[in-house]
């Protein structure tokens, strides 16, 4: 299922409302007779946690039927490995993290790489035969979320979950399970016993969740539209501006789709009290790359960091390798193909440069870090868009302007003009004006007490309303929905 | 981590009931949405997409479930997002918001856009080009320029849709993608009927569509030419055939209204102009439009709305104009098929009187239908015009729009679509003494392979769909309605439910019909 589906929206989120606000008062029940038992006082979440837990699993049972049991089977595993390595600092608690993170890794390897690596023997001369596995939506992200849990474990930076059903609940929670963020055990380890929504927490979850669907929808679904309009056809020939749309496009669409998606699920998760981490801020606004990925999906760099880069060394032994390791396994974590393990690098070593240019030299202006830096994530998405190197020649071939140029071509005008103001809102939403906005409003009116809360929340409520209808309407013969990250 | 990213939300005093009122708010809307969605009757046919909705899965084949739930599922899902309530209001919704992301500075002749295939709905294209505007390109076994047809740019222009101008003057193109040397099927039916058919004239009559005379300069690459593609097809033809250059005809009168600016179809006019020249080739009488009535059907807005799903088109309706003769009598007699989703026929009606022009409101979207009223039929139309010429037309949609003219000219006029005829078509010939033979392909499908081969096997088929009578098809007329996909219905418009042809007494069509049974099985607009 996903989140900008009408069956999700209409049916899904209501029925799991309900069903939570009831079991919220159960719980309260409960509580207030625990004076008398004292079973009771110990899990104060248990009812609303048990509907959390079963929701996620028809969340994801309803687009992975089988594969929800190699979920099941992940998260008993990292139960277990966590159970035994805690506190133990000696080779057995090596041994079981060492086993914990293969378990998992091995999951990944065979459901998501599998394929990748047969065609790659295959490619040398090895007579393997293709697997043929389906990706199961979401691996990716669960299975990074086992993993931290047992380093966060091993490290004692959390202690282990006692509870199997508890355990289950941190890495299926249906907001962040098929498309993050990558929530880090120790950030909701206390939550999952004990949360509290206040009703500030469940109107900005609220509101997060619909912003979101605004970015996914209105934007990001027409962004791709556009996108796949000047770069899904033949590119033989194609000219440099159709090239310069169309990935422009694409950036602009896989930013609002990726953040539109981490925002229903961080949204979601205020909702019912859990504070998923941040995964974006403003990417677009960035100075160079090391910038752009400390903006760009936050808790996917932060993994890397803390639990590959640092480990390696970080900047005290062998940097560069340390570097090209992370982003090399950061291009492979997107994707079992080449076309990513070369992004991936090319980022790396990017980054790699800029450490002993970029980022010493004070002298550049703004304006011209700024364009450099679009300029390089422009060539990073087109090699993130073609998985097929033929096309990713004939596209930079066009990109660099090598291709006879004939002015604006038709299409590409019809992308520009049939879009302009989706283009415009689109551009200037990828600056901090929404937050500068807000600040704004709120100085000129917090003058006036009490006054200043309703008006900001009543024009969320308005901004909300128009952009939940405009939503729906437009997702009504919507063709292509789904998210582009649910598919790494 | 929390700070300084981009979504903190300032906070003063009172926040917790300014939080409270948000929620109300909110919560009201989408409580309602959400009754409306989960518990409003569900829509099952979009009148503005032409087509079924989807139904729910079928829970009983459990056998099915168990094989692939992961299907199960995902079409619980897409039947609950398709068969939505207030579907096509919606969707018309959907199209103004998009319209109103369109910003433009350009002049007037400068507008145009460009939609490629993927961006129209799936269902929808398919109809339209397995059936009305076929371009199977690459099975054509005669296409020269193979490569040239399966490239991508092509395929996209096969079925992309160019909108031209702005305002009330916008015209929406269908593109086409074809090269010269297609169409080798056509040629040789056509050069196939001249050899079995020597008693007869054969014609080939090849509108182009308006695409090759509106399309801007600038947005020429969009689409390829449409004339060397006629005139290749006019030099590959044996000698026996005869051409009516239609592509000359309708250039000399561009300026007028030959084409309908908002559907796929060309005018009135236009099939008046094919027409004539027609009769000049084949040296038969033909009369001016002064021995015509002319009709207007006001605020029509065709098929090229749904196709581009663009409001610019809704928003530029037109007047749908026709002529019906008035110093001739006729008489013409239908047979209509029954189809069942998979556009088959399973029923032929038996044979019925009824009016040739058929006569709709103001606002209708099924205006192009005033010509016979659907093509999933076959008519013989008996004229007072003297002489024992006698003329079939083969035709696809855009052949509708000829025969209305040509009462002056023949005898007889007999129309058989080439998608729907279940006899055998040399018999028909024979039996009815047919003189000419005109096929009257629109471009696209003169290009395409396939529909050439459908005439072909009409000329060897047996026949085989039982004959129902009349009562019984009448009460499965609910049912056909809805399973008529109705291909060449130019209509999009939601609001033309209450479109329905005149019946057999109004004072448009009487005059020159004798004798129609009431309640004619073929209007199913109502």
């Amino acid at each position: 299922m996903v989140f900008s589906d009408l069956f999700f929206i209409f049916c899904f989120i209501p029925l799991f409302l309900l069903l939570y606000i009831v079991c919220g008062w159960l719980d309260k029940f409960r509580i207030r007779r625990a004076e008398s038992d004292e079973r009771h006082l110990k899990r104060p979440m248990l009812l609303r946690n048990i509907i959390l837990t079963v929701f996620s699993i028809l969340f994801y049972a309803w687009g992975e039927p089988i594969y929800v049991f190699l979920m099941l089977a992940v998260v008993f595993v990292n139960y277990i490995c966590g159970l035994l390595l805690y506190k133990k600092h000696n080779a057995i608690g090596k041994g079981w993290l060492f086993i914990g993170i293969a378990a998992d890794l091995a999951a990944l390897g065979s459901f998501k790489y599998l394929g990748f690596f047969s065609g790659v023997l295959r490619g040398v001369g090895f007579d393997v035969p293709d697997p043929q596995i389906a990706l199961p939506i979401g691996i990716s992200f669960y299975i990074f979320q086992s993993i931290s849990y047992l380093v966060d474990v091993y490290r004692e930076d959390s202690k282990p979950q006692r509870n199997y059903f508890d355990l289950l609940l941190y890495i299926s929670m249906f907001p962040q399970l098929i498309a993050g963020p990558i929530v880090r055990y120790g950030t909701v380890a206390l939550e999952i016993g004990h949360r509290h929504a206040t009703a500030d927490d469940v109107a900005e979850g609220v509101y997060r969740f619909i912003i979101g669907l605004g970015k996914k929808v209105i934007i990001a679904n027409i962004m791709g539209e556009i996108a796949t309009s000047l770069l899904g056809g033949n590119l033989e020939n194609m000219s440099a501006a159709a090239a310069w749309v169309g990935i422009l496009a694409f950036s602009i669409q896989i930013y609002f789709d990726f953040s539109g998606y981490s925002d229903m699920a961080i949204g979601i998760g205020r909702s019912v009290g859990f504070h998923f981490p941040e995964n974006f801020n403003h990417p677009f606004t960035c100075n160079s790359m090391t910038d752009f990925w400390r903006r760009w999906h936050i808790s996917l760099g932060s993994f890397f960091r803390d639990y590959v880069y640092i480990p390696m060394g970080g900047n005290r032994r062998h940097q560069a390798l340390n570097i090209l390791t992370v982003w090399f396994l950061t291009g492979m974590w997107h994707g079992a193909s080449w076309n990513f393990i070369m992004w991936g690098l090319y980022f790396g070593l990017i980054i790699l440069i800029e450490k002993y240019t970029l980022l010493r030299w004070k002298w550049v202006p703004k304006i011209g870090l700024y364009i450099y830096s679009i300029f390089f994530l422009l060539i990073g998405f087109g090699i993130f868009y073609f998985d097929d190197f033929g096309r990713m020649q004939q596209f930079f071939t066009a990109f660099f302007g090598q291709n006879e140029s004939q002015g604006l071509p038709m299409h590409v005008e019809t992308a520009i003009f049939d879009n302009l103001w989706l283009w415009v809102a689109a551009i200037i939403l990828c600056l901090p004006v929404r937050r500068h906005v807000e600040n704004l409003g709120c100085r000129m009116i917090e003058r006036v007490p009490y006054a200043g809360n309703y008006t900001v929340q009543f024009c969320h409520a308005i901004v909300s309303i128009i952009i939940l209808i405009c939503s729906v309407a437009l997702l009504v013969g919507a063709t292509n929905n789904a998210f582009i990250y649910t598919r790494f | 981590m929390d700070q300084n990213t981009e979504n903190d939300i300032p906070k003063g005093k009172g926040h917790v009931g300014a939080s409270v009122m948000y929620l109300l708010i909110v919560g009201v809307v989408f409580a309602i949405m959400t009754v409306v969605f989960v518990f409003f009757p569900r829509t099952k046919y979009s009148e503005l997409e032409k087509r079924d909705l989807a139904e729910f899965p079928d829970v009983s084949d459990i056998e099915a479930i168990r094989k692939d739930p992961a299907k199960f599922t995902a079409s619980i899902s897409s039947w609950f997002s398709d068969t939505e309530p207030y579907r096509d209001e919606l969707m018309t919704m959907s199209m103004h918001i998009r319209g109103a992301m369109k910003g433009d500075f350009r002049d007037d002749e400068d507008v145009v856009s460009f939609r490629p295939a993927e961006t129209a709905d799936a269902n929808q294209s398919d109809d339209m080009h397995k059936e009305d505007l076929q371009l199977s390109d690459d099975n054509d076994p005669n296409s020269e320029n193979e490569d040239d047809i399966n490239d991508g740019m092509a395929r996209v222009a096969n079925s992309g849709i160019i909108i031209v101008g702005k305002g009330e003057n916008v015209r929406a193109l269908m593109a086409f993608g074809g090269s010269p040397g297609g169409g080798g099927a056509y040629i040789d039916l056509l050069n196939k009927l001249a050899d079995d058919f020597p008693g007869c004239t054969v014609y080939s009559m090849i509108p182009p569509s308006a695409t090759e005379y509106y399309l801007p300069e600038k947005a020429a690459s969009a689409s390829k030419p449409q004339k060397p593609f006629i005139y290749s097809v006019r030099d590959r033809l044996s000698p026996k055939v005869k051409f009516v250059d239609v592509y000359d005809e309708l250039l000399k009168h561009k300026n007028e209204d030959i084409y309908l600016r908002t559907d796929h179809h060309w005018g009135a006019l236009g099939g008046y102009y094919a027409a004539k020249r027609f009769a000049e080739v084949a040296g038969v009488p033909f009369k001016g439009l002064d021995a015509y009535d002319r009709h207007e059907i006001k605020g029509f807005v065709g098929s090229m709305y749904g196709y581009s799903k663009d409001i610019s088109v809704k928003n530029a309706p037109e007047t749908f104009v026709y002529y019906t003769p008035n110093q001739v009598s006729y008489d013409s007699q239908f047979v209509t098929y029954t189809l069942d989703k998979d556009f088959k026929i399973v029923k032929e009606s038996k044979p019925y009187k009824s009016p040739f022009f058929k006569k709709f409101n103001d606002g209708s979207g099924n205006a192009y239908l005033t010509f016979i009223g659907t093509d999933q039929a076959y008519v013989k139309v008996k004229t007072s015009t003297p002489g024992n010429r006698k003329v079939l037309i083969i035709k696809d949609s855009f052949g509708n729009a000829v025969p209305g003219h040509l009462f002056y000219s023949f005898n007889e006029v007999h129309v058989v679509d080439f998608r729907y005829f279940t006899h055998n078509l040399k018999d028909y010939i024979n039996k009815n003494g047919i003189t000419d033979i005109v096929i009257c392909f629109n471009v696209f499908n003169a290009y395409s392979s396939g529909s050439a081969a459908k005439v072909k096997k009409m000329l060897t088929q047996a026949g085989g769909i039982p004959t129902t009578s009349e009562s019984e098809k009448k009460t499965d007329k609910d049912k056909e309605e809805k399973e008529q996909p109705e291909t060449t219905k130019p209509t999009n418009n939601p609001e033309d439910v209450n479109a329905k042809p005149l019946e057999e007494n109004s004072a448009e069509t009487e005059k020159p019909q004798k004798d129609e049974t009431p309640a004619t099985p073929e209007k199913n607009d109502e």
